[in-house]
């Protein structure tokens, strides 16, 4: 239909009005811009970028100041429930926590301790501190 | 000479949001959004319309646009097969459409 490309140069509404017989009533003008005026943005997601930093972001646990104690399940609970664990003397790192969900317990505890905390950060949500630093280990690397 | 054609994604691969002026665009795929300015989500539009596994040639893309819009570019001396093209170069390079070199 357009095999004579001199016609396209520039825009010139004659062109198309013979295409057809009716024009739409919305017809309207489309700024195409220029060759090396890119029109998009790209987002990449926020957690995405943190993958650098996973090594070494902190996870507490439990949050500060509670004076909670972690039972079997990970749940928060008071320090005189029976098989309760005390609260972390030091926040974890997040590539600790990436090799004990492969099955290493977590620094300086035991095995049932180090699951108990495993399961209180399987437990985080957003909002809580710890929580990116955890979400981020669950993105694909790069 | 090879020219290259474009075809739209399946239509499950992007959420597409107007925004004003904008569009907010989810690539499922990478999980990357994308803002696109006119006159980007027309070309995804109108490589809709041709049909998700029709690969057309910029030239008869800007011919689809051109029965609905009139087209304005910056420069009289780019033609919008070229303006129109180098967008759709873009999108291939983000993902956003795909590409085949015709011969």
């Amino acid at each position: 239909m357009h095999a004579d490309d001199s016609n396209m140069d520039g825009a010139t509404p004659s062109d198309s009005v013979e295409v057809g017989a009716t024009v739409d009533a919305a017809r309207r003008t489309l700024l195409i811009g220029a060759v090396a005026t890119s029109a998009v943005v790209s987002i990449r997601p926020a957690l995405a970028q943190t993958a650098g930093s996973v090594l070494n972001c902190q996870i507490p646990v439990p949050e500060r100041g509670k004076g909670m104690y972690i039972d079997p399940t990970g749940k928060l609970v008071t320090p005189d429930t029976p098989g309760a664990f005390p609260p972390s003397p030091r926040d974890f790192t997040g590539e600790e926590v990436r090799k004990a969900l492969q099955g290493s317990n977590l620094p300086g505890t035991t095995r049932e301790q180090s699951q108990a905390y495993l399961n209180y950060i399987r437990k985080l949500q957003n909002g809580q501190s710890g929580f990116t630093c955890y979400a981020s280990l669950q993105m694909p690397r790069r | 000479m090879s020219e290259r054609a474009y075809a739209a994604l399946p239509g499950h691969a992007l959420k597409r949001v107007r925004m004003g002026g904008l569009e907010a665009i989810y690539h499922t795929p990478s999980g990357i959004t994308h803002l696109l300015a006119e006159p980007v989500p027309e070309l995804l539009d109108a490589l809709d319309a041709v049909g998700t596994d029709t690969f057309v040639t910029a030239e008869r893309l800007v011919a689809q646009i051109a029965s609905r819009f009139d087209l304005v570019g910056d420069d009289p001396q780019e033609r919008p097969e070229q303006v129109l093209g180098e967008r759709l170069a873009e999108l291939a390079a983000l993902g956003l459409v795909r590409l085949r070199a015709e011969a």
